[in-house]
């Protein structure tokens, strides 16, 4: 069980990591969700029929879920930062154009557009990911690119 | 668009898990202190969840119980005061022992008995009431009656069953509620004052409850014709046989003694004093003919 949990672990841990940090936009937080998607395959793992493209959706699945319960959390919805933290944050993101400019859309658009153009899913991949209809994984999409757009022509 | 898309294949390829992170992460995956601690969350979850629900059901059940009306008897050791002239009076939890009439009369208001009755018969269709099964404390003069047992039948009579007296069990009583005024007229069921006393027969005839001589004497002849021998008529689950059997006996009902038993209590008068028997057919086959037997057996020649 453990040599086919370690094989999975590290092909897909890069994968899963960043889906959630294109969500969450942090690293602490983003070890923390790791930690409890892998949590949950290594329970389940003799449970499903894992083939390896499966495996992948399997996580992102879990992932984007477990991404939602982190920040609906009583605590990490109660969280502030301490301004210089805060600042640290931008300096160490200043050279990731992107990544700052996620900070400031909706977390809504997050996931689609990463899956969109980073993993290269189509709209009917990703609404079976999200658990959304196509018509609104489309229509966030729509409006990421929108809110992307402009806030890129800002800078 | 094509920038969009480059940005996000040039920032987050640049992305990785840290070689220190992934193995925390995995060295606490596979020695199973996240699997630990992954229950212990869903436990407690759970736990919480539980006393959620713990609670509210109490918070619920105190809430429909405080709203019930007062006089709704889901306390089966509410009590019921059935004073002299045939009023009922409700009290609830009153202690057997110490109570007595003057406490009654001082304390029950009969406004306690029209709130009962409206609340209790108001409802109609929407409970059976025949099978309802309270304790009561009855007591008359200086008597102490305790009854076991009522049931109430539907709309337009009390019948109080398995009475007590003086820790000795009568089997039964027949008390009518005093608005009852759909079959029998409503003087009728003022039954002012009336002695119990128990007595001994084939037919289990158990109480004798002396009415006023209008019973006899008042019969308006519309009533007369109501009480016409051998009239049956059929209401909802009852039947109805009235029978004058001669100028001191008069039989106006005989109804089945609830849905579900075997007895008949048949009600008369007889020579001016009215009574109550319920008579048991389990061992016979032909119902009709144990009545009419009993009718018969009513039957006195006249002098």
């Amino acid at each position: 069980m453990n040599d086919l949990f370690t094989k999975i672990y590290n092909n897909y841990k890069n994968d899963v990591y960043r889906l959630i940090y294109s969500y969450v936009l942090n690293k602490e937080d983003s070890n923390d969700i790791l930690q409890k998607v892998f949590t949950k395959l290594f329970i389940n793992i003799n449970k499903f029929n894992l083939v390896d493209n499966n495996v992948k959706k399997w996580l992102f699945k879990v992932a984007s879920n477990e991404c939602k319960n982190h920040l609906k959390s009583y605590w990490i919805s109660k969280r502030k930062y301490i301004d210089d933290l805060s600042n640290l944050n931008k300096i160490d993101n200043k050279d990731n154009e992107l990544i700052n400019i996620l900070s400031s859309i909706s977390l809504k658009y997050r996931l689609p557009l990463y899956l969109y153009y980073y993993e290269g899913y189509s709209i009917k991949e990703i609404s079976t990911i999200l658990k959304i209809s196509e018509s609104n994984t489309k229509q966030r999409l729509k409006r990421g690119k929108e809110k992307l757009k402009i806030e890129l022509e800002e800078k | 668009m094509n920038k969009i898309d480059n940005l996000y294949k040039n920032e987050f390829s640049n992305i990785e898990l840290e070689d220190e992170d992934s193995n925390k992460i995995y060295n606490n995956i596979v020695s199973k202190r996240s699997v630990h601690k992954y229950f212990i969350n869903k436990l407690f979850v759970v736990l919480l969840f539980s006393i959620f629900i713990g609670f509210t059901g109490i918070v619920s059940a105190n809430i429909i119980k405080d709203n019930l009306p007062k006089n709704w008897f889901y306390h089966t050791d509410d009590s019921i005061v059935v004073d002299h002239d045939g009023v009922i009076r409700e009290v609830n939890q009153i202690d057997y022992d110490i109570i007595n009439q003057d406490y009654v009369l001082n304390n029950c208001k009969s406004e306690l008995y029209d709130k009962y009755i409206d609340d209790y018969f108001g409802l109609d269709n929407m409970i059976n009431p025949c099978y309802k099964e309270y304790t009561y404390d009855v007591y008359e003069d200086d008597l102490k009656i305790k009854l076991v047992r009522s049931t109430f039948n539907k709309k337009d009579k009390l019948i109080l069953k398995e009475v007590e007296k003086n820790n000795n069990r009568l089997s039964r009583i027949v008390l009518y509620s005093p608005n009852t005024t759909n079959i029998i007229p409503d003087k009728y069921n003022k039954y002012e004052p009336y002695e119990i006393s128990s007595k001994d027969t084939k037919y289990d005839l158990t109480v004798i409850i002396k009415t006023p001589d209008y019973v006899k004497n008042e019969l308006t002849d519309e009533e007369k014709l109501y009480f016409k021998a051998n009239e049956r008529l059929t209401l909802d689950y009852k039947e109805y046989n009235i029978k004058q059997i001669n100028s001191k006996a008069l039989v106006y009902r005989i109804t089945p003694d609830g849905w579900r038993s075997p007895n008949y209590v048949i009600e008369y008068v007889y020579d001016n004093i009215f009574y109550t028997v319920s008579l048991d057919f389990r061992q016979t086959n032909n119902i009709d003919e144990e009545i009419n037997a009993y009718l018969d057996s009513l039957y006195v020649e006249e002098d």
